[in-house]
């Protein structure tokens, strides 16, 4: 019966093209500042993160409201009619996935898509990936002995444990100008 | 919650299908069109931000006009005051002119919908005028392919997955054509190698599994280079003795010299040898020449050089082979509104045209009649144009100045009537790709927002009006509908080309076009002039005395914006808009400047301020600069040719700057 | 099984007259209302033999023996004749051997068990005259056994469900898991903590997944042995123990429970395990609805027990740690720079092991005797060694903010291995 959904990304594929991060605005309407996904460049390339719906969610923990749940299918919910927004979930995620609302004062994260999930459909951000960079699994039947479960630019997995695994970025033969001074 | 189906019309690759869901007349989700054979369901980024865009409270929302222009002084006035006045001086100034060669327009690409030549449909309703004509990104390249192909064609995108070999010259589909990433990788994964070539390393370059880095502008060289050692290999194509130019080809082939291509191009001779082995053993190979390599003065030789490399190895009119750039597919079409026929003048024949690569320029000079009132639509020149000082200077001699749009731009804002205009969520139009080859409609999908109107809807309003005041003045027939001009676009020969019964068939869903273009056998080879003119003047370029501009200035188009479209979208571009100049890592230390600092770029056409950012991957020569709505960069391009005279587009990348820290002046 | 019963009972109202159901038939059908053991007394008594279920491993699963906790052998197979599923074998049952009949069970053509008759006496025995009555008999157990299967499963199913819903926050109110808890006899109204047991450097793709299982039963055992009732499951990776808090297991005292925990883990050092298992243990909670936060605390504790080299973490007993373990990295790196960085270049460049002096130091309370007893070191030489740390990093060590701050920096270096 145990299933946990999770994301896999495929660093190796993402172009950084923000798609999945404004198709979850499209989906979510949420406000101005809060962004549930966020895609960002680092020096080796680009990741796209939002809530990893960990196996030991962190935020859960410290929320004095018990605000989340954890659903039989792995996603991570947090209730925003009980959130007083304390903000403590926020600094006890390592991933930035909860995000305060100044606008309405409260916390609130990525929902993997529950809604769209129930009706069959994928999460909007993985629908929204052409280039299939992210992907949605259910990692209690995942194996690939490719994917790893952190790359560069992830905090430290350790004690949450969040659901999602990686392709990490592959070697490439690369010719750059051999500059004979600089200026 | 009812759904519609739209296509973007942006000048864009992608030209996506899109399906818009809404609820009590708003539109609350888009998504991509699974029924879209090449977005196979998705959008990019700032397709997915139109549920914002549409209701941006930034939205101009009813026609306006500004008593002093540029005082910022608007006011609001109501459609018909808007079009007493256009009309009153349109007319006004036939009087005085005995004509309307002193009325002109400037569109260009803000909407590609073929229902968007209303604006050339409603000019040529009243006879001879000014008009624009020319295509400022792509003229170069679109000639190019002409004398290479004899016509423009492109193939079909989706085969590019069969490919065994990609091979990208300057152009970066991670940022300005994401779609086409899924080809790539599906090719990847079929064993096809993706080598690109650009001077930046760019997003695509880091998906590569070979990277080239060149110097700008030395493509045509690299391809010659590469030709040579094919020819050396003996690898060629067999019919190849047969097309046009063969023998001085072959000749300038034999005659060049690696050591000075390696040189000049900075790809080491090995390299060059192992990018030949690539063409000359691997098939099919695609090429794809991007519309960075058409951006400078060698842009047209670099093409045909590119497409005499590809025909040269054999991959010309093999499957999943051939050569990319752009195609015509519009050109099956009648194109009803563009080619609305121009009203009968006594005494003058036809329009006056003016290249719109130096519209300002020419258009500030014209004389008898002079040009005095100009109609802005689908463009913001303001922003984009290189020579925004003429443009201010032209901006002078007017008298009325027009600008239809969503956003009060730059352009807007210097002008004296702005007519707010529709989204393509609120009017119905007829898109055909540049890229991909299918053909989808737009559908209106909500009520307009507040009082904002179509470019059809105002050619029909104001024409009528033209009529009312001078009977007979405009032969538009404004009582037209949307449908009615689109299933005029929509003749027997497109039903046929594109299997459909009627306009309902694309509501159902695009369709593709089903004839495969015709694949002209013929082919010539790049001319031995060229060559050599390119080579003088490439060798001719390091022995000038060292220039005061040192910095070669590219703006290649960010991933969030269309030039100056979207900048105000808070979900794209939740920052202020900030210009950013990227500077090569050692040139930033010896320059003294540091990451995130303020510097002035500067030379002959003006000086801008940008945050300055480190980039270890540019080459020395080479800054590249963000584009953006206010404070464009394109106030620094100033054009080389005063006197374009070919049809070209703009060299947008031949221009060098200087670059000076704020810190220590 | 109802609807067989409906349609038998119905064919002997309408058909009496033409089809008579012998009354053997009918008694077997009453009997199996009382389980598996119903339907062998019955059989038992019918046939004068007693009669002895099993499962597919020759588990007992019930008997028409008196006995509590029956054990058997099965031994020395004979062919079975052509005609009959019958097999002879031996049974050894408490150190004796019976001669016995074998007859398999089979649900929907898959081996579920055995039925045996047990030959008591020498002397013939009629099978064959059998072979009917004990097909039949077969055929009840087969669905009897089909029944109680996927009571047990669905109700391990709702029992797994909860006790997730329990572990992860779910319940918003009491009084939902206290009714819950009471469909398996679970008293939530005392207080509980949370133990987690796991296995270092898990691997899901090996045989750890098996290993896991083997952890769960040695947990189940040492809880029983201990008379210590426990909730235990197994969840992914992890054995997780829902302990009530009571005089019983005296909670308060750690003494006591890491005796308890430590005994597991020395059975787990005695199996395959070797010395891969491992713990954390959540806090005390009243509340049953923030139970969920004592699993999750186990498992950080579990973490830092790892990297702290802990046998036995206690969250509770977790401090500075915690915070350090969640700060960021860059900035605790350069933390750690600024205070220990000078001490970790002398020995690298001068080959020494002053920071591993100051560490044992630091480990001891900073206690001369302690420390130099601990690593053998003359306590001249010691002080010796500490005057030289105080030059290299430039500050007294008997000053309470120095050391704290050592304590730190010496924290960060194992808890991120810097
Ligand atoms: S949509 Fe896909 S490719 Fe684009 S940024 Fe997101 S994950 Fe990366
Ligand atoms: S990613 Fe953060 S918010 Fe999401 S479940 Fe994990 S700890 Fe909680
Ligand atoms: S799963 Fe849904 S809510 Fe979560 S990031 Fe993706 S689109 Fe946003």
């Amino acid at each position: 019966m145990s299933k946990q959904l999770g994301f896999l990304f495929n660093a190796d594929h993402c172009i950084g093209c923000t798609a999945c991060e404004i198709a979850c605005r499209n989906e979510n309407h949420t406000n101005r500042n809060v962004r549930w996904r966020k895609v960002s460049k680092s020096s080796e390339g680009f990741l796209s993160l939002s809530c990893n719906h960990c196996n030991s969610p962190e935020c859960s923990r410290v929320c004095p409201e018990n605000a989340f749940m954890k659903r039989h299918d792995g996603i991570v919910l947090i209730d925003s009619n009980l959130c007083t927004g304390c903000r403590l979930c926020i600094t006890a995620c390592p991933y930035e996935a909860p995000q305060f609302d100044y606008e309405t004062n409260k916390v609130s994260k990525c929902q993997m898509c529950y809604p769209r999930q129930d009706q069959g459909l994928l999460p909007a951000c993985v629908d929204a990936c052409s280039t299939e960079a992210l992907q949605l699994v259910d990692l209690e039947n995942f194996y690939d002995p490719q994917a790893v479960s952190s790359i560069f630019g992830i905090p430290d997995i350790r004690i949450t444990q969040p659901s999602i695994v990686f392709y990490p970025i592959s070697e490439k033969k690369r010719h750059f100008l051999v500059e004979r001074s600089s200026n | 919650m009812q759904m519609f189906r739209n296509t973007c019309p942006r000048n864009c690759y992608g030209t996506c299908s899109m399906l818009s869901y809404t609820e009590n007349g708003k539109l609350i989700k888009v998504a991509g069109d699974p029924m879209h054979g090449f977005t196979q369901g998705h959008l990019c980024a700032k397709g997915y931000a139109y549920t914002q865009y549409v209701y941006n409270p930034l939205r101009l929302k009813y026609p306006m006009m500004q008593t002093k222009r540029g005082s910022g002084n608007w006011v609001r006035i109501s459609w018909e005051e808007a079009y007493r006045i256009i009309a009153e001086k349109i007319i006004e100034l036939y009087d005085r002119y005995g004509s309307n060669l002193a009325s002109g327009y400037n569109k260009f690409s803000g909407n590609l919908g073929l229902l968007h030549y209303a604006v050339e449909g409603m000019f040529n309703s009243i006879g001879p005028h000014t008009k624009s004509f020319g295509n400022l990104c792509l003229a170069t390249g679109e000639q190019a392919v002409k004398e290479s192909f004899g016509n423009l064609h492109s193939p079909v995108p989706e085969e590019m997955a069969q490919s065994k070999m990609i091979f990208i010259w300057g152009a970066n589909p991670a940022v300005t054509n994401i779609h086409q990433m899924k080809f790539i990788y599906k090719a990847k994964k079929n064993g096809g190698k993706l080598v690109v070539i650009d001077p930046i390393y760019t997003e695509t370059a880091s998906k590569a599994d070979l990277y080239i880095q060149i110097k700008p502008g030395t493509d045509a060289l690299l391809a010659l280079g590469i030709a040579k050692c094919l020819l050396g290999l003996d690898q060629i194509e067999k019919t190849a003795a047969e097309w046009n130019g063969w023998k001085d080809y072959q000749q300038v082939l034999k005659r060049l010299n690696l050591a000075t291509v390696a040189e000049k191009t900075g790809v080491s001779i090995e390299t060059i040898q192992e990018l030949a082995a690539l063409y000359g053993e691997i098939k099919p190979v695609t090429t794809w020449n991007g519309l960075g390599i058409q951006r400078n003065k060698y842009g047209g030789v670099s093409i045909q050089a590119i497409n005499s490399l590809a025909a040269l190895s054999g991959n010309l009119h093999i499957a999943n082979g051939g050569v990319y750039f752009t195609h015509s597919n519009y050109e099956d079409f009648p194109m009803n509104l563009l080619n609305f026929p121009e009203k009968k003048h006594a005494s003058i024949k036809s329009s006056r045209m003016i290249n719109c690569a130096n519209f300002a320029m020419e258009a500030k000079n014209l004389q008898d009649p002079p040009l005095k009132l100009l109609w802005i639509a689908s463009r913001s020149p303001l922003s984009q144009d290189m020579n925004i000082n003429v443009w201010q200077e032209l901006f002078k001699e007017l008298e009325l100045i027009v600008t239809v749009d969503l956003f009060m731009t730059n352009t807007a804002k210097h002008s004296d009537i702005v007519l707010p205009a529709a989204s393509h969520f609120e009017e119905e139009d007829l898109n055909v790709g540049y890229w991909h080859h299918w053909l989808s409609i737009n559908q209106k999908a909500i009520p307009s927002f507040y009082e904002t109107k179509s470019d059809l809807m105002i050619a029909r309003e104001l024409t009528k009006k033209l009529n009312m005041l001078r009977p007979g003045f405009s032969t538009f027939p404004y009582e037209l509908e949307p449908k009615d001009w689109i299933e005029l676009e929509l003749n027997e020969k497109v039903q046929a080309l594109y299997g459909l019964k009627s306009y309902t068939s694309l509501v159902d869903g695009p369709k593709p076009r089903l004839a495969n273009q015709k694949k002209n056998k013929h082919f010539s080879f790049i001319q031995v002039d060229d060559v050599k003119t390119m080579l003088h003047s490439l060798l001719l370029e390091t022995k000038g005395e060292p220039s005061p501009y040192p910095f070669r200035l590219l703006s290649p188009q960010t991933l969030l914006k269309i030039h100056s479209q979207f900048a105000l979208i808070s979900w794209l571009n939740p920052k202020p808009d900030e210009t950013v100049i990227e500077i090569n890592n050692k040139v930033a230390e010896s320059l003294g400047i540091n990451d995130g600092e303020k510097v002035k770029i500067h030379n002959e056409n003006g000086a801008i301020i940008a945050k300055a950012c480190k980039n270890q991957h540019l080459p020395h020569g080479v800054v590249l600069v963000s584009q953006t709505g206010e404070n464009s960069i394109n106030q620094l391009i100033g054009s080389q040719l005063q006197k374009q005279e070919e049809l070209s587009s703009t060299h947008f990348y031949d221009c060098f700057v200087s670059i000076k820290s704020l810190k220590h002046p | 099984m109802n609807m067989n019963r409906f349609m038998i009972e119905k064919g002997m109202n309408e058909l009496e007259e033409r089809f008579i159901v012998p009354e053997l038939i009918h008694d077997l059908l009453i009997a199996s209302h009382e389980g598996l053991s119903g339907v062998a007394m019955k059989l038992s008594e019918v046939l004068s033999v007693p009669i002895i279920m099993t499962d597919s491993l020759y588990h007992v699963l019930a008997s028409s023996y008196k006995r509590e906790s029956l054990e058997i052998i099965v031994s020395t197979f004979f062919e079975n004749s052509t005609h009959s599923e019958f097999f002879k074998c031996t049974l050894t049952i408490d150190g004796e051997d019976y001669s016995a009949y074998g007859y398999p069970l089979k649900l929907s053509s898959q081996n579920c068990g055995y039925l045996f008759l047990l030959q008591e006496t020498e002397g013939v025995f009629p099978i064959e005259d059998y072979e009917a009555i004990i097909r039949y008999g077969a055929s009840l157990t087969t669905i009897t056994m089909k029944q109680m299967e996927d009571i047990k499963k669905e109700s391990q199913r709702y029992k797994d469900a909860f006790l997730f819903d329990l572990l992860y926050g779910n319940f918003k109110n009491n009084d939902d898991i206290l009714s819950y808890g009471a469909i398996w006899k679970w008293d939530f109204n005392q207080p509980h903590a949370i133990i987690v047991l796991s296995m270092t450097e898990y691997n899901p793709y090996s045989e750890d997944r098996q290993l896991i299982n083997s952890l769960l039963y040695i947990t189940e055992k040492a809880l029983a042995q201990h008379g210590l009732e426990t909730i235990v499951i197994r969840k992914q990776s992890e054995v997780v123990a829902i302990l009530p808090v009571n005089d019983k297991t005296t909670f308060n005292e750690n003494e006591k429970l890491s005796d308890f925990i430590s005994y597991i883990i020395k059975q787990a050092k005695n199996s395959p395990i070797g010395n891969r298992a491992a713990c954390g243990v959540g806090q005390v909670y009243q509340n049953p609805s923030e139970l969920f936060r004592s699993y999750q605390e186990a498992k950080v504790a579990f973490e830092i027990g790892q990297l702290l080299k802990i046998e036995i973490p206690y969250f509770n007993d977790l401090g500075l740690e915690r915070i350090l373990y969640k700060h960021d990295l860059q900035d605790l790196k350069e933390y750690y720079y600024h205070i220990l960085g000078p001490l970790q270049k002398y020995d690298e460049t001068q080959d020494g092991d002053l920071t591993f002096t100051l560490e044992s130091l630091a480990k001891h309370q900073f206690d001369l005797k302690q420390t130099s007893d601990a690593i053998f070191l003359h306590r001249n030489t010691l002080r010796y060694r500490i005057k030289k740390i105080e030059e290299i990093l430039e500050v007294k060590l008997d000053d309470i903010n120095n050391r704290l701050n050592i304590v730190a920096a010496l924290k960060i270096k194992q808890l991120h291995k810097i």
